[in-house]
């Protein structure tokens, strides 16, 4: 049942991530479809507040240094609409975010799925026309 | 897009489904929502004129070219214009006015308040509001050229015909960036289709831009919930980063 029921979560999930969650700016602005990357680390600090969620994760370099990563997140109404809640993630959550960098190379990342440490992986997705969906493309079809 | 969709409905369905099964958690309430307050009730407008109050949602159509039949139909220009713009570059990106069109198919609900004279729209998105007048009147003689115009309507049976005019060329007609000129002129419908639904319809008229009028539908759908604050200056951490037409220092 446990893997049957992950993989459901992943699947609910990962097909919201067809739907992009914010207007105001597009992705392809700000975000590059082609860098992704994945951050494994400890959550440090959580900004629920518009018109984007912040989450900062510590994340230990290949030289053993500790390097900080803004992740933005959907607006915070469009998650709570969908059942998240201002400490549904926490300082202390250890976290695998799913992302594409920013394309200024600074330590920013559009967040599309974050893993938390008992496995539940959620969609976090924000931006909009040009952000990819499973990583490999960008998709701009957009019409429900 | 198709397998979109349908991955869209079938995980839709399969997540209604997991969460009842899901481990406590904060997630494991994902989807129960039921704390969110819901819309306030307002008194109907009045006999013979359909009732729009109540808070809406259009699908989210950051490009208008895929809630059109057929191509843009662009001007050289206008085509130019399209071709070689920078996303970067979009007002709304540093919160500027959405202009009353955008801000309907953006991805936040809209309360619509709706009297005998006036249909008063409040957007969640960037906590902004639109009036459509309803009272008869005409678009006043010379006016200035706004970002939201100047909407007046009449109504015909179950339909809301808006006129919209003395719009600047400032906002962008959507994400994708579409733009517009200050000779834009937008004819506007809003049609009840049943209790919870709506069709909305835009056509876009602009010689600058385009060769014809060219019309956009997409169907509103009541929202359960009511609107929330949405400030798009809050912590708008994204400005610093976008790649535009300015050199950066």
């Amino acid at each position: 049942m446990r893997p049957t029921f992950a993989c459901l979560i992943v699947a609910a999930f990962l097909s919201i991530g067809c739907l992009p969650l914010s207007a105001h700016h597009s992705f392809a602005a700000e975000y590059d479809a082609k860098q992704s990357i994945t951050l494994n680390g400890t959550v440090t600090k959580v900004e629920w507040m518009n018109p984007h969620t912040w989450f900062y994760v510590d994340v230990v370099g290949k030289d053993g240094k500790v390097v900080n990563w803004s992740c933005e997140g959907a607006n915070p109404n469009a998650l709570a609409r969908r059942g998240w809640r201002k400490n549904s993630l926490k300082a202390g959550d250890k976290v695998t975010v799913e992302a594409y960098r920013a394309k200024d190379g600074s330590i920013t990342v559009n967040a599309r799925t974050i893993t938390l440490a008992d496995g539940h992986k959620i969609f976090a997705g924000s931006s909009d026309d040009g952000s990819p969906t499973d990583g490999t493309k960008g998709d701009t079809s957009r019409l429900n | 897009m198709k397998s979109c969709f349908t991955a869209a409905m079938v995980g839709a369905s399969a997540l209604a489904m997991v969460l009842s099964l899901a481990p406590a958690s904060a997630f494991a309430q994902a989807g129960e929502n039921a704390s969110l307050p819901l819309p306030p009730k307002i008194p109907a407008p009045g006999p013979n004129l359909p009732d729009f109050n109540g808070v809406w949602v259009a699908p989210y159509t950051p490009d208008l070219a895929r809630a059109t039949t057929g191509p843009i139909p662009f001007t050289p220009f206008g085509a130019e214009q399209y071709k070689t713009h920078i996303g970067g570059d979009d007002p709304h990106g540093f919160c500027q006015p959405t202009g009353p069109t955008r801000a309907i198919h953006s991805p936040f609900p809209f309360q619509i308040i709706q009297t005998a004279g006036t249909m008063t729209i409040l957007f969640e998105i960037d906590h902004n509001f639109r009036r459509i007048f309803t009272d008869g009147r005409d678009h006043p003689k010379d006016m200035d050229e706004t970002w939201w115009g100047d909407s007046v309507g009449k109504y015909s049976g179950d339909t809301l015909t808006v006129d919209i005019a003395g719009m600047s060329d400032r906002s962008w007609l959507d994400t994708a960036g579409h733009q517009h000129s200050e000779k834009l002129h937008i004819v506007e419908t809003w049609q009840k289709t049943g209790p919870d639904g709506i069709k909305w319809t835009a056509t876009f008229e602009d010689p600058t831009y385009f060769t014809k009028p060219w019309t956009v539908t997409l169907p509103l759908k009541r929202e359960k919930f009511d609107i929330m604050e949405m400030i798009c200056m809050d912590n708008n951490r994204d400005m610093p980063h976008y790649i535009t037409s300015s050199p950066k220092k």
